[in-house]
C-alpha cells in the first residue's frame, strides 16, 4: 500500500470505524459478563 | 486486518474499564467479593474480573497494534491510547466527585484522582496535537518498513530511468515523443526531472523525506548542487 492521500484517508476511516465498532462491542460485552 | 483487530480490541477493553469503573463508583468505590469475612459492598457480578482482564487485554491490544500500523500509511493512533486511557477514567473520576457529597472523604479524593489523570492524560496529548511532526505522524503519517520502502525506490528508480539527464550521463541518446533528439540545455532537464519528483511527492508517493533524498540523488548525478 502506498503513501498516497487516498490510502491514508482510507486507513483514517478504517481507524474510524474500528474506533466505532470497538466502542458498540465493549457496550455489548460489558452488558453480557454483568 | 492486525491493526484493525488490535484496535478494535483496545477500544473494547477500555469501554469495559471505563464502564466497570463506573460500575464501582456507583456503589461507593470499593466493593469486594467472596472471602471469609462480611462483605459491606458486594461487586456487581463480573465487574470484579472485567477490570483486571481488560487491563491486560488493553495492553496486549495496542502492543499488536503498535507494532502492525507501521506498516500502514494513515493515521498512527498510539499517542493517543495513554491519554484515552487516563482522560476517559478522570473523567469517571470528575464525574462522580462533582456529583457526590463535597464533605465526603472519598469524594475529594476522588477530585484529586480526577484532576491527576486528566494531566496525566492531556499533557501529551497537548504535545502530540501542539507539534506538527507528531500530529502529522499520528493522523496522516507514512507507512515505513521493507515493503512500502521498496516499492517507492522503485518509484524514484523508475522517475530517474526516464530522466534525461541519466540518460545522457549512461550515454544513450534521448528523443522526444516524435523521435527527434531532445533539445535544449541540460539545466531544463534537472529542471523537468525535479518537477516529475515534485509530482510524484504532490501524490504521495514520495513523502518529504524521501523527495528530498531523491532531490540530492538528482543532483550528484548532474554533477550540481
Amino acid at each position: 500500500m502506498t503513501n498516497s492521500p487516498r490510502a491514508k484517508a482510507f486507513m483514517l476511516g478504517v481507524h474510524v470505524v474500528a474506533v466505532a465498532v470497538g466502542i458498540y462491542l465493549g457496550i455489548r460485552v460489558f452488558d453480557f459478563f454483568t | 486486518m492486525c491493526t484493525s483487530v488490535g484496535l478494535i480490541v483496545f477500544v473494547i477493553a477500555l469501554t469495559s474499564l471505563f464502564l466497570a469503573m463506573r460500575a464501582v463508583m456507583g456503589i461507593g468505590g470499593s466493593c469486594a467479593t467472596g472471602g471469609p469475612y462480611v462483605v459491606a459492598n458486594q461487586c456487581p457480578r463480573g465487574v470484579g474480573w472485567i477490570a483486571p482482564v481488560s487491563i491486560w487485554v488493553g495492553l496486549g491490544a495496542a502492543f499488536v497494534y503498535a507494532i502492525f500500523v507501521r506498516l500502514l500509511p494513515g493515521p498512527k493512533w498510539v499517542s493517543l491510547m495513554w491519554p484515552a486511557l487516563f482522560l476517559s477514567l478522570g473523567w469517571n473520576f470528575m464525574e462522580f466527585g462533582l456529583a457526590g457529597d463535597a464533605s465526603s472523604g472519598d469524594v475529594i479524593g476522588w477530585l484529586v484522582c480526577g484532576v491527576v489523570f486528566i494531566i496525566m492524560g492531556g499533557a501529551p496529548l497537548w504535545f502530540v496535537l501542539g507539534n506538527a511532526e507528531l500530529r502529522r505522524w499520528t493522523f496522516w503519517g507514512d507507512a515505513v518498513g521493507r515493503a512500502p520502502d521498496r516499492a517507492v525506490r522503485s518509484t524514484i528508480r523508475d522517475a530517474l530511468d526516464e530522466s534525461p539527464v541519466v540518460a545522457r550521463r549512461r550515454g544513450r541518446g534521448v528523443t522526444d515523443g516524435d523521435g527527434a533528439r531532445r533539445k535544449g540545455s541540460s539545466r531544463s532537464d534537472v529542471v523537468d526531472d525535479l518537477e516529475r519528483l515534485a509530482a510524484l511527492h504532490r501524490a504521495g508517493d514520495l513523502d518529504a523525506r524521501q523527495f528530498e533524498a531523491a532531490k540530492q540523488l538528482l543532483l550528484e548525478r548532474h554533477g550540481q548542487r
